[in-house]
């Protein structure tokens, strides 16, 4: 349980750190470009699918520990 | 067209419904049930975040500087992926101490201090004023959008005279709302369940409406949000938005913009309000972490097109970007639709300005008016009969003296300002929260006086930055200052302080308010001392997760008794809810609490706590303290106390040296008692040796005796030959007796030595023609191969003559009668002469060769298989050589010979006892 626990922390970290860098400059600049993707400018795009992976990710590394806790 | 009444009766049968959501809330708390009791209403409550400010101002914002509205989106969400971490700590923290706002927490960490607590509400009540302010503003431009929606060209910004103005009335039906949902309970730490449930509504209500009016900008109005973008590509203007190049701060600005929001979330009252105080279980964190952030997901997914529609529709400004969104319902003339999206922003005005209001006035009540009532001696406030009404009435007029201020802010200034910036300088007001709270539950050693000056210096740089230009812009004073600095002074320029240009106005403010505030912060608490209060809330705090919630660290040694404190609870709390504290206390504890008996430091913990969730921890202290008599946790107390354990620990840190001295000590005695043993074995060994060498001749001179006793008439000749060889026997009798006792004085230091410089050449000389018969006798040659020069050396002759004989008679036996051949060579080393003995016999086998100076060690000859000599000659030998300061060895090669060499320094030698 505590190693769980400690484990699920330092996955959140990596996790927001890892965002962090995704949805900042410098990276940024690599879809900065006026390009259209499917219709959608390739910055709306590129940070609107970032922002649900993350979301996903924090949504998973929350639900699995919630499995170990009820077994 | 909408006609005001219609606009009016909706307004106002949606904020009854408010009311109505609320009333069942707390009906179904009361009968505990409770209906906020899920991550999903807990998720939606912390989307109070988004404010009118969102609704509105994201979509201006969107139209102005393209994607650069969401870094105050991204900020949040990356705070919900590590809020497992600090939020949960926080949340727990809060829990057991009974925090009732982000003053009382900083004030609680930091011993306590009401000067804290006061300082941090008066920071947030004027950071935060103006936000509410922009609340009532949107309010109040999105009724006169709709009401004006005929003569939408002109400008939404007019001014109303003060009782026709929306906003004053929905700012009084706030007051009351907030006076019957927000202070339902004298106990502020108590959550306000009705409240909760009505902002989760309001969430739900606002994503609703923001949603409709996006999917009706991009599907109805446009194809499609491809048919947004391809049309918005043709306009350089407004393809600029959709690339980086809209932006207006550049990477830093971004990196800022998303840290504030991060610290936003947490830190702003409100926030703090909804997302620890109001917390039901710290689990619901665990799916909020992914809830809120997908609640600003969706919430932002048609911002961009929103605000590219509008600009499409809407170009060269005829209409505020601000009210794009509500503006293109009416233009499209959708009534139902504009009046639903006014409801949107409606809810995300009045939800903020609640919540805000509730945590700023138990800020105000319990930080600001509490203590200073309570140090006012004359009002002898602690001993009046009732608090409990005088502590809601101060609640209440605080709920109505925010609000109205807030009112005051917006008539005044609040029309000329952008609504998002003055959302920003809020954000970086709440931030300089974030140092003393982050800091404070990772670090004990931050200190009361460092969290004071960091907030001090970190306030006062915001309002000069931040606060002060933006009254001057609104025409309060000179804007002097800004474009030539305080004073005239260049560095002290508000929009580039100590001449740091380069940023937007609110990176800079947050990067020096921020720096500075941590600066202090840790400088000042590295260079000074906590007091003991402080120390103990700085473990508490630390180590929340150690401890459980009796809080045993908060150390009472003063003693009161039990009707003191049931009184003084019934003053703050009423008699009901003192009656129902201490009844569970007895329960719990099943013992009777007789009027006269001695309270317990656990009771007054406990009071101090229940008495902290209504006024406030520093306010709770102080009222305990006037009760509990003799000095309630005096310094000198818990400095004892803290002294005592040190000197505990130091002891038992002694104690533990001191075994391992011991042991070491024991290690030692083990070490000398084993060699003790075995030198005892090894004088068994010797003795027993000793013994056996000379039970041999003496049991041949006994036999030889008694044979001639018992037969007087022997023949001569027989006689002559027993009586030869008894000789012999008594004579090697007496050698090993010297021996031995020459080993025993020299190994016990007492033998006499004789130093003097002699020619060695001498010593050989000397030594051959003693054992010249020796060699005669078994037919074996002698050689001497000695230097021509004199070898003089300061030696005791008569020894090294002795060890000369036993090394050549020792060559001697052991060589072959005929053939052998024996050596004494001298020459000179340098600082030292040698003397080699060799001869050709049969050698020592090399295991044999290192023990061959021991004593009693006994060179079996490999031919004869018998031992000669007593083992002892070598052994002396050894001895005398190395009290001579020289060294004595043996090579050996088994059938060709042995060579023994030893030398003797030349010169005098170390030790000086010559002859005496």
């Amino acid at each position: 349980m505590k190693i769980g626990e400690s484990r699920r922390s330092e996955k959140l970290v990596a996790l927001a750190m890892a965002a962090a860098v995704a949805l900042n400059y410098p990276i940024l600049h690599l879809f900065g470009g006026s390009s259209l993707v499917l219709g959608m400018p390739l910055l709306y795009l590129y940070l609107f699918l970032v922002w649900a992976v993350v979301i996903a990710c924090i949504s998973w590394v929350m639900r699995r520990h919630k499995l170990e806790h009820d077994r | 067209m909408l006609r005001d009444w219609i606009i009016l009766v909706v307004v106002f049968s949606y904020l009854g419904l408010l009311f109505a959501i609320a009333y069942y809330g707390d009906k179904r708390a009361d009968e505990g049930r409770s209906i906020i009791s899920n991550p999903y209403i807990y998720a939606l409550s912390i989307a109070v975040y988004c404010t009118a400010w969102t609704f509105y101002g994201s979509v201006g914002r969107a139209a102005s500087t393209g994607i650069e509205f969401l870094p105050i989106y991204f900020g949040p969400t990356l705070m919900m992926a590590i809020g497992w971490m600090v939020l949960r700590k926080i949340v727990r923290i809060a829990k057991v101490q009974r925090i009732t706002t982000i003053a009382d927490f900083i004030g609680s960490r930091y011993g306590k201090s009401s000067l804290l607590g006061g300082l941090v509400s008066i920071i947030a009540v004027v950071g935060i004023m103006p936000y509410i302010a922009l609340q009532l503003k949107a309010v109040s431009t999105s009724f006169n959008i709709l009401h004006l929606s005929s003569e939408l060209g002109i400008s939404s910004g007019q001014a109303q005279p003060v009782f026709g103005d929306t906003a004053l009335y929905v700012a009084l039906m706030m007051a009351a709302f907030t006076i019957l949902f927000g202070t339902r309970h004298i106990d502020a730490s108590e959550r306000h369940e009705g409240m909760v449930a009505a902002i989760a509504f309001e969430s739900l209500v606002k994503l609703l409406a923001f949603l409709a009016v996006g999917i009706f900008v991009t599907y109805s109005m446009y194809s499609g949000p491809a048919d947004v973008f391809s049309q918005a590509a043709q306009n350089p203007d407004l393809a600029r938005l959709m690339t980086l190049d809209g932006t207006t701060s550049g990477g830093t600005g971004w990196l800022f913009l998303t840290m504030l929001a991060m610290l936003a979330i947490v830190f702003l009252p409100r926030q703090f309000q909804v997302a620890v105080v109001e917390n039901v279980d710290e689990d619901h964190l665990r799916k909020a972490a992914w809830l809120f952030p997908l609640y600003l997901f969706i919430i932002n997914l048609f911002v961009l097109p929103v605000a590219i529609g509008g600009l499409l529709r809407f170009p060269n400004g005829a209409v505020d970007t601000d009210a794009f969104v509500l503006a293109l319902p009416i233009i499209a003339q959708h009534d139902l639709l504009a009046m639903f999206v006014f409801l949107g922003g409606l809810s995300a005005a009045t939800g903020m300005v609640i919540v805000e209001t509730i945590a700023l006035s138990t800020m105000v009540s319990n930080d600001l008016v509490m203590p200073v009532l309570l140090r006012i001696k004359a009002l002898a406030l602690p001993s009046r009969d009732d608090l409990s009404g005088l502590l809601l009435a101060i609640r209440r007029g605080a709920i109505i003296f925010i609000l109205f201020m807030g009112y005051i802010y917006f008539r005044t200034i609040g029309e000329s300002y952008a609504l998002v910036t003055i959302g920003l300088v809020s954000f970086a007001a709440a931030a300089q929260f974030a140092p003393p709270i982050l800091l404070g539950i990772y670090w004990r050693g931050a200190s009361r006086a460092g969290a004071l000056s960091g907030l001090t210096v970190g306030f006062l740089i915001w309002a000069f930055t931040l606060l002060l230009p933006a009254l001057a812009k609104s025409g309060w004073f000179s804007t002097d200052f800004i474009d030539f600095g305080l004073f005239g002074i260049d560095l002290l320029k508000p929009y580039s302080l100590f001449g740091l240009s380069g940023f937007d106005t609110i990176s800079h403010s947050v990067f020096w308010s921020l720096l500075l505030n941590i600066a202090c912060l840790t400088g000042v608490s590295l260079f000074s001392r906590q007091s003991a209060i402080e120390r103990v809330q700085a473990t508490v705090f630390v180590d929340v997760y150690r401890q459980t919630i009796s809080g045993t660290t908060d150390l009472w040694r003063g003693t009161a008794t039990v009707s003191e404190l049931h009184v003084l609870c019934s003053r703050f709390l009423g008699t009901a809810r003192a009656e129902q504290i201490f009844s569970a206390y007895a329960q719990e504890r099943s013992i009777q609490l007789y009027d006269n008996l001695q309270a317990d430091p656990i009771l007054i913990n406990r009071v101090e706590r229940e008495l902290a969730g209504a006024i406030g921890s520093a306010s709770a202290r102080v009222v305990v303290s006037s009760t509990v008599k003799g000095e309630a946790l005096s310094l000198e107390n818990v400095m004892e106390i803290l002294d005592e354990t040190s000197q505990v620990v130091e002891y038992s840190h002694r104690l533990e040296e001191k075994s391992a001295e011991l042991e070491a000590a024991t290690e030692e005695l083990r070490e000398a008692n084993r060699r003790l043993k075995e030198l005892d074995q090894l004088k068994d060994d010797f003795v027993f040796t000793v013994s056996h060498e000379l039970r041999t001749p003496l049991t041949s001179i006994r036999a030889l005796c008694e044979i001639l006793y018992d037969n007087p008439d022997l023949e001569l000749a027989e006689r002559q030959e027993f009586l030869g060889t008894m000789v012999k026997e008594t004579e090697r009798l007496t050698r090993l007796v010297n021996e031995v006792l020459d080993l025993a004085r020299i190994e016990s230091g007492r033998m006499e030595w004789r130093m003097e410089s002699l020619d060695l050449r001498e010593l050989v000389k000397d030594a051959a023609s003693a054992v010249a018969q020796l060699f005669k006798e078994r037919d074996i040659r002698l050689q001497q191969d000695l230097p021509s020069q004199p070898a003089i050396a300061a030696v005791d002759r008569d020894r090294v003559i002795q060890v000369l004989i036993n090394l050549i008679s020792n060559a001697n036996k052991f060589s072959e009668p005929g053939s052998g051949t024996v050596k004494v060579s001298l020459q000179n080393a340098g600082s030292a002469y040698r003397f080699d003995v060799t001869d050709n016999g049969s050698g020592i086998p090399p295991h044999e060769l290192p023990h061959i100076f021991e004593k009693f060690h006994q060179v079996h000859d490999p031919v004869q298989g018998r031992p000669k000599g007593s083992g002892l000659g070598l052994a002396i030998s050894q001895r005398i050589i190395e009290h001579h300061g020289g060294k004595i060895e043996a090579r050996s090669t088994v059938g060709q010979g042995t060579t023994i060499s030893f030398s003797v320094p030349a010169g005098r030698p170390k030790d000086g006892s010559e002859a005496q």
